[in-house]
């Protein structure tokens, strides 16, 4: 068929009418008995039925339909009905089918679900995108996942650049994320505050098109014994397509409500905003049944959502309204030009009137908050990612396979407080007249690519294979200043670029022994990992300080008056003078700082050439993984790793679980393990300088630097601040699998995860508070760190309940599953610090503050869970989806309030349920039409309480303040 | 290998989807002409007048406003806090003292400045690009019954300026 132009509408005329007929039958095995649950498919489409408990279905079709039988274990069939009423079939095993389900947590032929001694969730990505408002993988698994979480940032600094994904409310960097078994890259970016109050690198999912997965299967437990570092929470296993012979294709719009949600007052109401479209598509080539090449592509555009708050801060101060506002020489800026004109009228009214606020903004045309929100929002997004997989039989023992892809992402994000007219220290009236609000950039760019070969050597499976990755970042800033450098400062500005690159060549052998019991497979293994991270600076003027406010005193006896022969004023209007009230006298060649001018690129300093850094690393590790079926019952599993870091020295881990099957349908399982996780190059080597002002003894104004410090640098050893170490955990689960029916499956499993020397960051110690001299090494400004700051545990329980049938002529599917869970702080490991003047209850907070410590107990939910309901009867289908989170807690790091009742601005944030829910429409085979909508009911979290609001009005841990979503979707298959 | 044809629409959709550009904010620069930093100026000198009681003296900076506007500004120091001043350029030198060609606003005892604002505002360019030859003195008195004079200074053609940039 040739679609015509225009694309959607044609296809929308092209639509028949076909008759539609009921074919019945029953379905069994080879020896005559029923299966329960077989999944029965209409070729091309959605539509489908499962077998009851007899094995018998029926469906309504077209007389010429191809009908696909699936079923776990048995060899998929496609059978033509050519006409008939009814078909029954026999279905013959096939453990291949096994294979083809789990990869993820374990080397043997593969096992299902329900048959793993770990917990595995497996998400057909394939199935359920077509239905899922959310478009990117993260917030898709976030979704249907309840342990996953991908809290999107909606601003602070770099945060939003990267969606951090976590499973079990634990670090994004305590989960290892695989693409097709094979370790995947992490970005570049070191993400310094994550929703569970630690800093973390995270894989950057945006840059893996949905478009080719097939389907993620997410490892509940921990498993650095087999898979290495990083496996601490779990590992997630992306299984890309391999499909040919079939395009598919989609288009989806959407956008938000922007209602302002439950702060008229607060925030601004717009129009609808956030716009999005995404365009994907995916095709499998076949060589001639020898292999397949599989492609895709993906291509996002998301303007931005603005969810400003609308604060109650001064946007233009008096010295601003009256014009009394002077440069470092004295001479009068006139930032009021309004009122010079009024002046020149006589006009007095008018002239009042441009005395106030309201007055300029009214004849400027703006109101507050045009020049005083602060937006807060999702960033906008430019990007695309092309993907292959291939596999190619060389031989009958012998496959080439190979995958990767190319992904380009831009983001702006809102990162930054609006700079108004009213703070001196970083205004230009010439650049931006009313204030500015700069937003941080970035240009990701990713590249990977694996390679290998696997076959049999001997009685051995073997399987070697490279697989390299490269992530980087540039990041801008745009509609800034810096302010030091006057009017002739850039107002985009490179900030620099940090990359980070991994090289890992694996080699596994794997051997099924079936005469061994009831079967026993042994696997070994060793891998050999190479890592780079590098950043590089930015431009001079994102780290420099100019000259915009410094006199220099040209001649000797040189007076610091302005031209109406007044001492010069600083940039709070006070006049420079001395003890005795006079102007200051420089000497030839002497500097004051007049204007005390903010340095650096507003919101965010560049990254300068004592930040840059070019490090690397070399792991190699070997591995034994065995499992053991002793009876048809019990399967025993052991695993060991030895890992030697080039950097910190060597590693052991194990692990051991079993599962024992009491009834057909009743199976309990559990896991003990140790893990660990090697401080990534990126925690291990980032540096980033701010600066701000202080008064020296001649009142006259210094630039200090407070400076995030290597833990391998002077600073840090003189403090006594230790090098990072590795994060060591030790996870223990148990829990029960059952198929209570053939329709419903439910599993429990509980877990534990004791988490030693967990990776956070400091607060800021200055040279004063450290004493010993500590500003030899500082100056004048403050330091902080990372460190290995406590010992935590993370505790659970989680429950998946799956409920399939059908009625009549309609399939239901109904999912509820929760986790609740529990954070907490066992110690804080404070060492033996050389710092003279602060006591030990302040050292300890300045370590692990108050704040941070709560973001991790409380900060995420604590519950979380999830119901969705998919029906489907004839050419319509739907899904509706609730989501609850429980509340959410933060601390505050510093006391609020007038002395002497000072107190800690906690709050509690109120449990949240959202809903979200699509209809889908197919009117043929090659067709499918979808609409609905995220939030629908646009539910807003609690809104922050006073003392905490500045960047952001709501609280962002639970379904963020977005608001309700609507989309539409076209996809087509060919 | 089975081929498929792609809809060549398809392949067209992303140049036309993607064609829109992201719209960042743009920053809030309404504002009306003649703003920026003032440089070009002429300052005189004020000086006190020989009988009177306070050592009140200072400058008169003329500036030639960005919006084609001439704005005066005055500094006095050692004004009386509690009073007032009354302020007028006069025609002629100090010596000859003519006809007023100008009041001022009033100036604050307590800042030694206008009392109304940093500035007063004389309409148009003229008297800026006049004043080499503006024949013209200054005069500073107390604005209270008695009148008395405090500060005087020559501007314009009979003064050289203390400060002066073009």
């Amino acid at each position: 068929m040739k679609p015509t132009l225009p694309l959607v509408i044609s296809l929308l005329l092209c639509h028949q009418l076909v008759a539609q007929h009921t074919i019945r039958g029953v379905v069994t095995a080879e020896d005559n008995s029923p299966l329960p649950g077989v999944n029965i498919v209409i070729k091309g489409t959605d539509q489908g039925t499962i077998t009851d408990g007899n094995g018998s279905y029926s469906i309504s079709t077209s007389p010429n339909a191809i009908i696909v039988f699936s079923y776990i274990g048995y060899a998929t069939q496609e059978v033509a009905m050519n006409g008939n009423a009814e078909v029954d079939l026999i279905l013959k095993e096939d453990k291949s089918e096994l294979a083809e389900l789990i990869v993820v947590g374990s080397r043997s032929g593969g096992r299902t679900k329900l048959s793993t001694p770990a917990p595995v969730d497996v998400i057909s990505i394939k199935e359920i995108m077509g239905d899922m408002p959310q478009m990117d993988l993260a917030q898709m698994l976030a979704a249907v996942a309840p342990s996953f979480n991908a809290v999107r940032s909606q601003g602070g600094d770099l945060n939003s650049h990267v969606d951090p994904a976590q499973l079990r409310n634990m670090a994004p960097n305590q989960t290892l994320l695989l693409i097709n078994g094979k370790r995947r890259h992490s970005a570049a970016l070191l993400i310094i505050n994550t929703a569970v109050g630690s800093p973390s690198t995270s894989t950057d999912m945006m840059m893996i098109p949905t478009t080719a997965i097939e389907r993620v299967e997410i490892l509940r437990d921990g498993a650095a014994a087999q898979y290495g570092s990083d496996a601490i929470a779990g590992v997630i296993n992306i299984v890309l397509k391999k499909g040919t012979g079939e395009f598919n294709g989609t288009l989806t719009t959407g956008g938000f409500l922007n209602s302002g949600g439950d702060a008229p007052d607060l925030t601004l109401k717009g129009n609808p905003d956030g716009f999005n479209y995404q365009l994907s598509a995916n095709y499998g080539f076949d060589f001639e049944e020898k292999g397949y090449l599989n492609l895709s592509a993906e291509l996002n555009q998301r303007q931005a959502t603005v969810r400003p708050y609308v604060n109650d801060w001064t946007a233009y101060d008096d010295t601003y309204l009256n014009n009394e506002r002077t440069d470092k020489l004295g001479n009068p800026i006139i930032t009021n030009p309004e009122l010079i004109d009024a002046m020149a009228t006589g006009d007095e009214a008018m002239i009042s009137n441009l005395k106030t606020e309201e007055g300029l903004l009214a004849a400027r045309g703006y109101t507050k908050g045009d020049v005083t929100a602060v937006y807060a929002g999702q960033p906008a997004i430019t990007g695309g990612t092309l993907f292959y997989n291939l596999g190619a039989k060389i031989s009958d023992n012998l496959e080439v396979y190979g995958f990767g892809g190319l992904s380009y992402k831009y983001l702006e994000g809102f990162s930054c407080y609006y700079r108004r007219a009213a703070q001196t220290d970083r205004f230009d009236f010439l650049l931006y007249p009313n204030g500015f609000r700069p937003q941080i950039t970035s240009n990701q760019n990713d590249i990977s690519t694996t390679l290998g070969v696997k076959g049999q050597l001997g009685t051995f499976a073997v399987d070697f294979s490279n697989t390299y990755g490269r992530n980087s970042m540039r990041f801008g800033m745009i509609n800034t200043l810096n302010a030091s450098l006057g009017s002739n400062s850039p107002v985009d500005m490179n900030l620099g670029t940090h990359s980070f690159s991994q090289n890992s060549t694996n080699l596994d052998f794997s051997k099924y022994y079936k005469t061994i019991l009831k079967g026993f497979n042994l696997a070994f293994g060793m891998e050999m990992r190479v890592e780079q991270y590098q950043i590089h600076a930015g431009q001079e003027e994102s780290y420099s300080l100019g000259n915009a406010g410094i006199v220099t005193a040209p001649s000797d006896d040189f007076a610091l008056i302005g031209p109406d022969g007044q001492p010069l004023e600083d940039r709070n209007g006070e006049p420079i003078v001395d003890a005795s009230g006079n102007p200051l006298v420089l000497n030839f060649g002497q500097e004051y700082t007049v204007k005390g001018f903010s340095p650096n690129c507003q919101c965010f300093r560049g990254f300068g050439p004592d930040n840059e850094r070019n490090a690397f690393r070399s792991n190699i590790s070997a591995y034994l993984d065995t499992e053991l079926d002793l009876s048809e019952a019990l399967l025993l599993t052991a695993a060991a790793r030895l890992e030697n870091f080039s950097d910190f020295g060597s590693v052991v881990t194990g692990k051991f679980s079993a599962r024992y099957s009491l009834l057909r349908n009743l199976a309990f399982r559990g896991s003990i393990s140790t893990g660990f996780r090697a401080p990534s190059l990126q925690e291990l080597n980032y540096t980033h300088t701010f600066t701000y002002f202080v008064a020296d003894e001649t009142g006259n104004l210094v630039p200090v630097d407070g400076t995030t410090y290597p833990t391998n640098s002077t600073a840090a050893r003189a403090i006594g601040i230790q090098e990072l170490s590795e994060e060591k955990s030790t996870s223990i689960s148990a829990g029960f699998t059952t198929k209570i029916t053939p329709q419903l499956e439910l599993t429990v499993d509980a877990y534990q995860i004791d988490v030693r020397d967990r990776i956070f960051n400091t607060r800021t110690f200055t040279a004063a508070e450290v004493g010993n001299n500590y500003e030899e090494v500082i100056g004048d400004g403050e330091a902080s760190f990372f460190i290995n700051g406590a010992d935590v545990r993370s505790q659970g329980l989680e429950v998946v309940a799956n409920y399939k049938t059908n009625l009549n002529l309609s399939t239901l599917t109904l999912t509820l599953a929760g986790t609740f869970n529990k954070n907490e702080i066992l110690s804080i490991n404070v060492p033996d610090l050389n710092i003279a003047n602060l006591s030990d209850e302040e050292i300890t907070s300045r370590y692990l503050s108050r704040d941070v410590e709560g973001q991790f107990r409380t900060g995420t939910p604590r519950e979380k869970v999830i119901f969705s309901a998919l029906f489907s009867r004839g050419k319509f289908s739907s899904m509706l989806r609730s989501t609850y989170y429980g509340e959410v807690s933060s601390r505050a790091r510093d006391l609020s309030g007038p002395e002497p009742n000072r107190y800690y601005a906690d709050q509690t944030f109120s449990a949240q349920t959202v809903m979200d829910l699509s209809v889908t429409y197919t009117p043929n085979e090659h067709l499918r039409f979808t609409i609905g909508g995220n939030n629908i009911l646009d539910s807003y979290p609690d809104i922050l309480r006073e003392e905490n609001r500045g960047f952001y009005l709501y609280s962002n841990y639970q379904q963020g303040s977005a608001g309700a979503y609507y989309f539409g979707r076209v996809a087509i298959t060919l | 290998m089975k081929r498929k044809r792609i809809p060549i629409l398809y392949t067209l959709l992303p140049l036309l989807l993607l064609s829109c550009s992201q719209e960042s904010p743009e920053p809030a620069l309404n504002v009306a002409d003649g703003g920026g930093t003032l440089s070009s100026h002429k300052a005189y000198r004020i000086e006190k007048v020989g009988s009177a009681a306070l050592d009140i003296q200072g400058r008169i900076v003329f500036w030639s406003g960005n919006g084609g506007n001439t704005l005066l500004q005055i500094a006095l120091d050692n004004t009386e806090e509690a009073i007032s001043y009354k302020a007028e350029l006069i025609a002629g030198t100090i010596e000859e003292r003519k006809e007023t060609l100008l009041t001022l606003d009033k100036i604050d005892g307590s800042t030694g400045a206008f009392r109304s604002g940093k500035f007063f505002v004389v309409s148009g360019s003229k008297l800026f690009d006049g004043l080499d030859t503006y024949d013209a003195h200054i005069i500073i008195s107390e604005a209270t019954e008695s009148g008395n004079i405090v500060a005087m200074g020559n501007i314009g053609g009979n003064a050289a300026p203390i400060s002066s940039a073009d």
